[in-house]
């Protein structure tokens, strides 16, 4: 089996104009113009950026369409879209601006049958999934809008259920480990490890150093790492995890 | 500077591929038929989805004529992606359905015991010619092509799924070099301009 490259995301969250970022998706701080974060990941290495407006629903999209808009015309890697998408039309507009792909969390959860609109418009490979998840007692529950409501579905029943539908790509998102910097949340990857995911996954949430990307890496069949507060805060940098993970034989994009 | 028309079919993300091509030379958009104009150096097909809807579009837009008259004046013509699948004569995809033909060959669904179908990620590609190094390229697609001259192979991953065709005037990329960082705008380029 021929292996796909192994890829670094910068994630980028944006409400309103700005770049964000919370710790557990809250206590926001502003960091920037998100389209110049983005020219910089792109310059340093980044594999594929992926964009979600993180108060999409609340508030009109044209802010988001116009940063989608201004990072396409600088940036020559995958950018895949998220954030308050409801229908066909939310994606024809973002296609019109450059998006490669879409990222759905919120309205998959509400209306599963939306996933398969968008197969038969745009093909599989356009669709991701978002999955937010966040511990509840003992369980993993999948949040929607944000973190702000609760699905009442486990993480472990909604895989089963999209492992039925065709879908591009899956990117787990840890709540609690969100902006935590303490490595990504090991209960939740031994629950992933023991489930069958048919479709390529992406990790997220608390990865902040190398050897954090290092261990999860050499330990599970991951195809992606996406990564927000190591990058933002200048912790990291894409070619140092590039330079690393080459050395370890990690089969990685090179720089 | 190169006037670079860019064929839209309407189904795929053009703006990267517009801007890419802005870079390199002077590019506008080809819509129908009687968009063209006059002068254009080089026209560029990319594409994602289906071999048959693609050639319908082309034919419903009036723009097949044009890229065989384009051929046919030894003009450059690029295909991304579909685009150069539809350079082929026919596909698996689309039993029944005839390709633009400017390349000898078929179209077949890659083989899923060698790769993840579809292919959606970067993989390695090495080139015949010593002086373009092997780099990783944005790959998105579930058929690939097979020229039946393999001197026409010019890239290819893992001599399994050619990825760069070139047979004379016709350039032919499988993967996105519009997505594909620093070095698939340069790769891009120098097709361009050769």
């Amino acid at each position: 089996m021929n292996s796909e490259k192994i890829r670094i995301i910068p994630k980028l969250e944006i409400k309103n104009e700005h770049l964000i970022k919370g710790v557990r998706y809250e206590g926001l701080r502003k960091l920037g113009n998100p389209v110049e974060f983005a020219k910089k990941y792109f310059n340093d290495g980044a594999d594929q950026l992926n964009i979600i407006d993180i108060v999409a629903s609340l508030y009109s999209r044209d802010n988001l369409y116009d940063i989608v808009n201004k990072i396409t015309d600088k940036v020559y890697i995958p950018v895949c879209v998220g954030g308050g998408i409801k229908s066909i039309d939310n994606i024809k507009s973002l296609l019109k601006c450059g998006a490669d792909r879409v990222i759905i969390n919120s309205e998959a959860l509400r209306n599963i049958k939306f996933l398969e609109e968008i197969v038969n418009i745009f093909g599989a490979q356009f669709l991701t999934i978002s999955i937010e998840t966040k511990k509840i007692g003992s369980e993993y529950f999948c949040m929607m809008d944000h973190g702000r409501e609760n699905s009442n579905k486990t993480v472990t029943q909604w895989l089963s259920e999209l492992n039925k539908y065709n879908i591009g790509e899956i990117i787990i998102n840890s709540i609690d480990s969100d902006g935590i910097e303490n490595g990504f949340d090991e209960d939740l990857l031994h629950i992933l490890k023991d489930k069958e995911i048919n479709c390529p996954k992406v990790l997220s949430g608390g990865l902040s150093t190398i050897d954090h990307i290092y261990k999860i890496l050499e330990n599970s069949n991951v195809d992606g790492i996406s990564l927000a507060t190591s990058l933002h805060f200048n912790k990291i940098t894409i070619q140092d995890i590039k330079k690393y993970l080459i050395s370890k034989n990690i089969n990685i994009n090179s720089v | 500077m190169i006037k670079i028309g860019i064929i839209n079919l309407g189904i795929n993300n053009i703006k990267s591929i517009a801007g890419a091509c802005n870079t390199i030379g002077d590019a506008y958009l080809i819509n129908c038929h009687s968009d063209v104009e006059k002068y254009t150096d080089v026209i560029v097909l990319p594409g994602n989805g289906n071999f048959s809807e693609g050639m319908r579009l082309l034919e419903d837009l009036n723009i097949k004529d044009l890229l065989l008259e384009h051929a046919h004046k030894k003009n450059k013509l690029i295909g991304i992606c579909l685009g150069l699948q539809l350079f082929m004569e026919k596909s698996d995809e689309a039993k029944g359905t005839k390709g633009l033909s400017f390349i000898k060959g078929d179209v077949k669904k890659i083989d899923s015991k060698n790769f993840k179908v579809p292919l959606l990620g970067w993989y390695d590609v090495d080139f015949s010619n010593e002086l373009i190094n092997t780099k990783s390229f944005f790959f998105n697609n579930g058929y690939m092509v097979e020229p039946k001259e393999q001197k026409l192979i010019k890239g290819s991953v893992n001599n399994i799924i050619p990825a760069y065709v070139v047979n004379d005037n016709i350039y032919g990329f499988q993967f996105h070099p519009e997505k594909s960082s620093f070095h698939g705008l340069k790769l891009l380029g120098d097709s361009i301009k050769e």
